[in-house]
């Protein structure tokens, strides 16, 4: 059984009387295996936010089966072992940071004195130590969203759900909740969550699934497809071109009489390399280009993103 | 505690908090004090024999007061969750959503009933200084109106499902306070349907036994005219009337709201 699976979903979204259903979710199959972390990525509108609110119940499909921790999607068994933390949420701008802790604890059948006990450490985790009696009202975006992370691991739930975790986050929150998600996974958690900051995805994930207008379209191991992305190149003085350099090799001029040729694996990088010294010409510099995740990102999606 | 009742008396608390922290509580009960006490005000004038009118203006406050407050409070609770979001989050957590209306539920009629305690009190005070007594029949007139609010409470509720905010507010408001016109209006037009079109005079009676009566909770004249106290079987009757009314209500609410897309 694998936390989270999900079969042939499809999602359509009712825009008014008279007007085609617009569909949100096209077929989608998806699974997330146990300790793993996964990326879900894609445009904006690809459908991410709706298969995640399938996910915990909030709406219901027209057609598939959602299971999550073994359970239906949405059920209590199910949401038992789940920490979520939704898109957007303001939270109750009444209270202050520890009331709202303890209300969504209290959701989580967790005791007055477990709560005590774990909320003060969690705020301190999530950088809001020393605010934890003000209310929420006065709290900015980034602040709000380590609340959202505080409530989403304060039952230390076997799987985390997250929707755009990094969104409103200055770069100390963003480390500050990179170094809580990454503690959870060394505890064994599972998280499965979407953002649009790639790399953060870069830095976090197991694997990446690419979904587009309800549809899956790839799915990598995230070291897979890095390596995939990455180039080798060499910049180089010579008089001319050897001629048994491999035909498929990229070669431009980046100036000063310099000539850099740009190659996919280590194979053909050492092979070249040889040739080059062989025939007289003077190595500048020779690397890798790791490949970036945005770059696939746009090609993989055909330019669209947003 | 169980886990059950540990979920319910942090959502309770959280429908309470947001009302005193909204200061709801506090304008209408400085708004009742300034009508009623000004009512009461009039016996210093030298004018005498008023405490039935204390009394009756007294009651009239009291029962707009929680009334508006409690229909306002409870009309909010869903769709601002909703707007706001904080609602995602919530169930979430491993509650069913039907814990989470009855949490809602028990939240709003706690805060009719502070607040009917609230004004109550107020109302005893004035009409103590202004020299009016008031006997079992109030404490009876207390007991029915929780009854009536808790009906009230899951009415608001289970609109607030298939209304807007305002529309609820508004539809809820005529009913509640339009109960007795209403029931004496449908009485009338059956009366008179009765024979020249039957069908329509059965689908009026369905229509006086579906809506929920009010009228019936509501002791605000005897209290006035010193009555005796009710009998035991009567408030039995009404007890079970109000508590079948607020049952079905919920039940009909979590029907809507369990298969219900947010």
């Amino acid at each position: 059984m694998r936390p989270i699976e999900v079969e042939n979903l499809t999602v359509y979204y009712r825009r008014g009387f008279g007007k085609p259903r617009l569909k949100a979710v096209d077929g989608l199959s998806l699974g997330v295996n146990e300790g793993e972390v996964v990326g879900f990525i894609g445009p904006n509108g690809a459908g991410k936010s709706t298969t995640i609110k399938v996910l915990m119940g909030f709406i219901f499909p027209q057609a598939g089966r959602v299971s999550v921790l073994g359970h239906p999607a949405g059920s209590v068994a199910a949401k038992r072992g789940i920490g979520y933390l939704p898109e957007v949420a303001q939270y109750y701008p009444f209270m202050t940071a520890t009331e709202v802790l303890f209300l969504y604890g209290s959701a989580q059948k967790l005791s007055r004195k477990e709560l005590k006990r774990r909320i003060p450490a969690l705020l301190e985790k999530v950088g809001l130590k020393g605010r934890e009696q003000e209310a929420l009202r006065k709290f900015s975006k980034g602040m709000l969203q380590r609340v959202g992370i505080a409530q989403a691991v304060l039952g230390q739930p076997r799987l985390l759900i997250l929707d755009e975790v990094t969104s409103g986050l200055d770069p100390v929150g963003r480390r500050d909740i990179r170094d809580l998600l990454l503690e959870r996974k060394r505890e064994g958690a599972t998280i499965f969550f979407s953002s649009h900051e790639l790399t953060e995805v870069a830095r976090l994930c197991d694997r990446i699934i690419l979904v587009d207008e309800g549809k899956k379209l790839e799915e990598h191991p995230l070291k897979e497809l890095l390596d995939r992305l990455c180039t080798f190149f060499i910049t180089f003085r010579s008089d001319g071109l050897p001629a048994s350099l491999s035909k498929g090799a990229a070669v431009d001029s980046p100036g000063e009489g310099l000539l850099r040729v740009s190659l996919k694996d280590n194979e053909t990088f050492l092979r070249t390399l040889d040739i080059l010294r062989s025939n007289g010409a003077e190595i500048v510099e020779a690397g890798t280009d790791r490949g970036s995740l945005e770059e696939y990102f746009v090609q993989a999606i055909g330019g669209k993103i947003t | 505690m169980s886990g059950k009742l540990i979920t319910l008396r942090g959502l309770v608390w959280a429908t309470l908090l947001e009302s005193i922290r909204r200061k709801d509580l506090y304008v209408l009960l400085i708004l009742s004090l300034a009508l009623m006490g000004g009512t009461g005000f009039i016996q210093f004038f030298g004018v005498s024999g008023l405490e039935q009118f204390l009394k009756d203006i007294s009651l009239f406050v009291v029962n707009v007061c929680v009334l508006v407050l409690c229909v306002t409070a409870t009309a909010r609770q869903l769709p601002r969750e909703i707007e706001m979001r904080t609602l995602f989050p919530l169930l979430a957590k491993p509650m069913s959503r039907a814990e989470y209306l009855v949490g809602k539920f028990f939240g709003s009629l706690l805060l009719a009933v502070v607040a009917l305690a609230l004004f109550a009190a107020e109302f005893a005070l004035i009409a103590h200084i202004g020299g009016a007594s008031l006997g079992w029949i109030f404490a009876q007139a207390l007991y029915l109106r929780i009854l009536s609010l808790s009906v009230v409470v899951a009415m608001v509720l289970c609109l607030s499902l298939v209304l807007t905010h305002s529309a609820n507010v508004v539809i809820s408001l005529m009913l509640v306070f339009g109960a007795s016109l209403f029931s004496r209006s449908i009485n009338l037009v059956y009366f008179e349907l009765e024979e020249t079109s039957p069908l329509v005079g059965k689908a009026l009676l369905w229509v006086y036994y579906f809506t929920p009566h009010f009228d019936l909770f509501d002791l605000s004249e005897k209290v006035v005219f010193d009555w005796p106290p009710v009998s035991w079987a009567t408030l039995g009757a009404l007890s079970l009337y109000g508590l079948a009314y607020t049952l079905v209500l919920l039940v009909v609410a979590q029907l809507i709201f369990r298969r219900k897309s947010i």
